[in-house]
């Protein structure tokens, strides 16, 4: 009877212990969805065609923040990783969702895609002068426009270097304002370079 | 044109209201999320049951084989610069008040290092910290026609940055024995990069500039006319020649060109006792922009660029530092 005792009492500790630990995990990842829950977002509406969409990708999102809490970082870093979470998830819901010709995926593929973004232009002339930024800079530029991010922080996103963020966000307003009319660079500067591989992690 | 400002006055997340994590949506979301993994009594099991396709997205992943260009001679690398704090003495004494002396002096001290062109089959090796404790090593070809190399610690890895020869490049597409990859958008697994090669146009990017002027006064014109600088922008002006100086390899006289340029600029201020973003001190040239500053910091002994440190209207710290640079025959390999 007292071995029942201690092996129910043992049990009801161990469940306790579970408990908190999942309280305390829930708490956190609480605190994560209430405090980034605006950007991924507005992330996401920024880049979208349909706001039905929006819901879905901003939920697998947070599901895999959850599943993947103890990676995500502290603080301002966690929106980072968030857009970068954000960014691959938008790459393969464009890639399932609109079967991409081989030459296209293999793009996508390449900068593990920036999607076309959706813009409030009325005339479409914004829209068609970033379709013509190649996605690398694009998404750079975007990111320090839109999400209103500096350099370092972009680079973290993207996983390059603030100073790649830089060349890339420089070549993307140049390739606008040309699109816009204004005079062209005679000779185009370095390209963004192409991943040899974007495997598993964040792609650059 | 303001690029920026126009894309902020068409931003779709701005042009229509956006339920926050208290909405019904959120809310939802959360649950859906949360609720099938909250553990029950007699089981700490947690699982959840939405969301599977993060995990394929990331099995996607596909990455891109590249053709093999002819490389450089495998002997070692020549080390011609490695950027950092003088600890020794030997530097120009100069009593330093103005922004316009700091950017005269680096010239002046550029000119006394020596310099020589690289071969076209070599490469310029760049390391470049962001201050977040990430650093970046770049091989990118001298005359743009071989494979360089990008590799960014944790998230990134490595990158390559092709080639181009006759205005063609030629890539490897995902896929089995020279066949393309024609199975789901999601496959479970990373599929090889083993498809055909194809073969698409370019123009070749060199990481030395053999044409860039060793004159100031013919600077303008020639940023201008290659990099699209808007002369009447400090900003612009003042990140491209310090993005250049992180990237590409400058004969010491066009790299003193450069700064006696730059020093014609209004708008520059000096900046004492400022730090790169992996702390080195030095002496800087700052000038602001939208509520945001940059400073290009030097050595304030040697009047080497140390690098670019930016801070945004809420502080954020931006930038990076050029913590070495280098010549070296092959991508990849250290000097």
């Amino acid at each position: 009877m007292n071995q029942h005792v201690r092996t129910d009492e043992r049990e009801e500790q161990q469940q306790v212990r579970a408990d908190d630990g999942y309280a305390q995990r829930e708490r956190r990842f609480r605190q994560l969805y209430e405090e980034h829950y605006l950007h991924i977002q507005a992330y996401a509406v920024r880049r979208l065609d349909e706001r039905a969409d929006v819901a879905d990708v901003v939920a697998e999102v947070f599901t895999t923040a959850w599943r993947r809490l103890d990676d995500v970082p502290p603080a301002a870093e966690a929106r980072l990783w968030l857009y970068g979470v954000a960014r691959r998830v938008l790459a393969g819901h464009r890639r399932g969702k609109e079967r991409f010709g081989r030459l296209i995926a293999r793009i996508e593929a390449s900068h593990v895609a920036a999607p076309q973004p959706a813009l409030g232009d009325t005339d479409g002339r914004l829209t068609r002068a970033l379709r013509q930024v190649p996605p690398a800079e694009r998404e750079a530029l975007l990111l320090v426009a839109w999400e209103q991010l500096s350099y370092a922080e972009a680079a973290q996103v993207l996983g390059c270097s603030p100073n790649a963020i830089g060349i890339r966000v420089h070549r993307a307003r140049s390739r606008v304002r040309e699109a816009f009319g204004e005079p062209p660079p005679e000779h185009p500067v370095r390209e963004t370079p192409m991943p040899a591989h974007t495997g598993g992690n964040h792609g650059r | 044109m303001d690029v920026d400002t126009v894309l902020r006055a068409h931003d779709p997340a701005s042009r229509q209201p956006l339920p926050g994590p208290d909405s019904a949506e959120a809310i939802g979301i959360y649950q859906q999320i949360i609720g099938s993994a909250r553990p029950k009594r007699k089981t700490a099991r947690i699982r959840i049951v939405v969301g599977v396709t993060s995990g394929a997205v990331a099995a996607l992943a596909v990455g891109l084989t590249l053709s093999s260009l002819p490389g450089g001679t495998h002997s070692a690398g020549t080390a011609i610069a490695h950027p950092g704090p003088s600890t020794t003495g030997g530097a120009p004494v100069v009593a330093v008040l103005t922004a316009k002396q700091v950017l005269d002096t680096a010239a002046s001290a550029a000119l006394s290092h020596p310099g020589a062109a690289p071969r076209p089959d070599q490469f310029v090796y760049t390391k470049v910290g962001d201050g977040g404790g990430h650093v970046a090593q770049t091989w990118l070809s001298v005359d743009g026609s071989r494979n360089g190399l990008m590799e960014a610690q944790g998230p990134g890895g490595t990158t390559t940055v092709l080639g181009c020869v006759d205005g063609k490049r030629q890539i490897r597409l995902p896929g089995y024995n020279g066949k393309p990859y024609t199975g789901p958008a999601n496959p479970k697994a990373p599929v090889p990069l083993d498809g055909p090669v194809v073969t698409e146009p370019c123009t070749p990017q060199p990481a030395f500039l053999p044409g860039m002027p060793t004159t100031a006064s013919a600077m303008p014109a020639y940023l201008a006319k290659t990099q699209g600088v808007r002369l009447n922008d400090v900003n612009d002006v003042a990140k491209v020649v310090g993005g250049m100086f992180q990237s590409d390899y400058l004969l010491p006289a066009q790299r003193a060109a450069l700064y006696e340029f730059l020093a014609t600029m209004p708008g520059l201020t000096l900046e004492r006792n400022v730090k790169d973003v992996t702390g080195r001190p030095g002496i800087g040239v700052g000038w602001s922009f939208e509520g945001s500053t940059a400073v290009l910091i030097f050595d304030p002994s040697t009047y080497t660029l140390l690098g670019i440190t930016t801070r945004g209207e809420h502080g954020q710290v931006g930038g990076g530092a050029l913590l070495q640079m280098a010549i070296t025959n092959q991508a990849g390999q250290q000097p």
